[in-house]
């Protein structure tokens, strides 16, 4: 019986070591964003790394996530959605930032990034891998970033000069009456000192 | 004179770059900091280098190039936090395929300086800010905080 066990585990074990190639490189992406909040009409900064781990050089790298970010509800700014490289060395790790900016507002979900390579230069096999994905993001609108996190200093002028009528048009009347009595005090000085 | 250009006719002559650079400059609105340099290369005999490899902070990096719009090359950097990523002009040295393999060849730190880079671009980076100093609040309470104290002096003025 102990022997069965141990000949069935010995042999998944060998299994497993001849799946594992280390001859090959394999390819891990990430897909990121950096923005604490994602509000429309300002910057959504996207960061994918991409980490060649295993011993040889890949080739040919092609990174495609248009279709997460089609045309309709994202302007490109910065960066693009369709980069190649010609080489990613071994263990070697490797970013690139796209800028974009959300046209829309709501729920939005952005699907993964199809990223194709070759595990050697003239092998032309095509190796297909993806990327992590973000989900479900909420786009806030801009008033709502705004309500947090502008500097209102024209809500601030705004309320001035609202609560001004109500300061300054007692402060008139006081400031009338103040100099009229005041002109008055010192008439009365000037009587009692001619008297 | 023929054979000379002959030779040298693969490579690209006296390069031209047109910089676009964009780095996160709002750290309210961002964790953490990213960069891009976008590189266009404009040769003298109107080639375009192949690869283009980036050292950046002493990392040598290949550039990105894109698929839809070719002879634009993509540096990007990206740090963990806001303080990594250095405020200012940071140079950022290109080398095409020649001079990357010599600078793979090398081996002293000395050799590794001397490898002539294809040249030079910079990127530039304004910090990131996380708002106004003070509020607009503190200055709407000490305006509105001095109205009040004169009306109030004024007022016991008049009762006493």
């Amino acid at each position: 019986m102990f022997i069965k066990t141990q000949l069935i585990l010995l042999a998944l074990i060998s299994v497993v070591l001849s799946q594992t190639d280390d001859e090959e490189s394999f390819l891990f992406v990430t897909k990121q964003t950096v923005n604490r909040f994602i509000v429309q009409d300002k910057d959504l900064t996207v960061k994918y790394g991409l980490y060649n781990s295993g011993p040889t050089t890949i080739f040919n790298v092609n990174l495609n996530d248009v279709l997460s970010y089609p045309f309709e509800k994202y302007d490109i700014l910065v960066g693009t959605l369709t980069p190649k490289w010609e080489r990613i060395n071994a263990g070697s790790n490797l970013t690139h930032v796209v800028v974009l900016k959300p046209k829309q507002s709501g729920i939005s979900n952005s699907s993964r990034a199809t990223v194709t390579y070759q595990k050697s230069e003239k092998n032309t096999e095509v190796q297909k891998t993806y990327s992590s994905e973000i989900g479900d993001v909420y786009i806030m609108t801009a008033r709502e970033y705004d309500r947090r996190f502008s500097s209102h200093i024209i809500d601030w002028v705004l309320f001035t000069a609202m609560a001004s009528p109500c300061i300054v048009f007692p402060f008139f009347l006081w400031f009338k009456s103040k100099s009229k009595y005041e002109s008055l005090l010192s008439k009365d000085k000037q009587t009692k000192k001619a008297q | 004179y023929s054979i000379i250009y002959f030779v040298s006719g693969e490579n690209c002559e006296s390069p031209q770059f047109t910089v676009n650079s964009y780095s996160t400059k709002d750290a309210r609105l961002t964790a953490e900091s990213a960069a891009q340099l976008e590189i266009s290369v404009k040769c003298k005999n109107g080639k375009q280098p192949g690869t283009l490899y980036a050292d950046i902070n002493g990392h040598v990096i290949p550039c990105a190039q894109s698929v839809s719009s070719p002879g634009k090359y993509y540096v990007s950097v990206a740090t963990s936090t806001h303080k990594h990523l250095a405020k200012g002009s940071t140079i950022v040295k290109l080398y095409d395929d020649e001079a990357y393999s010599t600078l793979r060849k090398a081996r002293t730190d000395d050799a590794i300086k001397a490898v002539k880079p294809f040249g030079q671009v910079e990127l530039s980076h304004p910090g990131a800010s996380y708002g106004p100093w003070l509020p607009s609040e503190f200055f709407a309470v000490i305006v509105f905080g001095l109205i009040w104290w004169t009306a109030y002096r004024e007022r016991s003025k008049i009762l006493a």
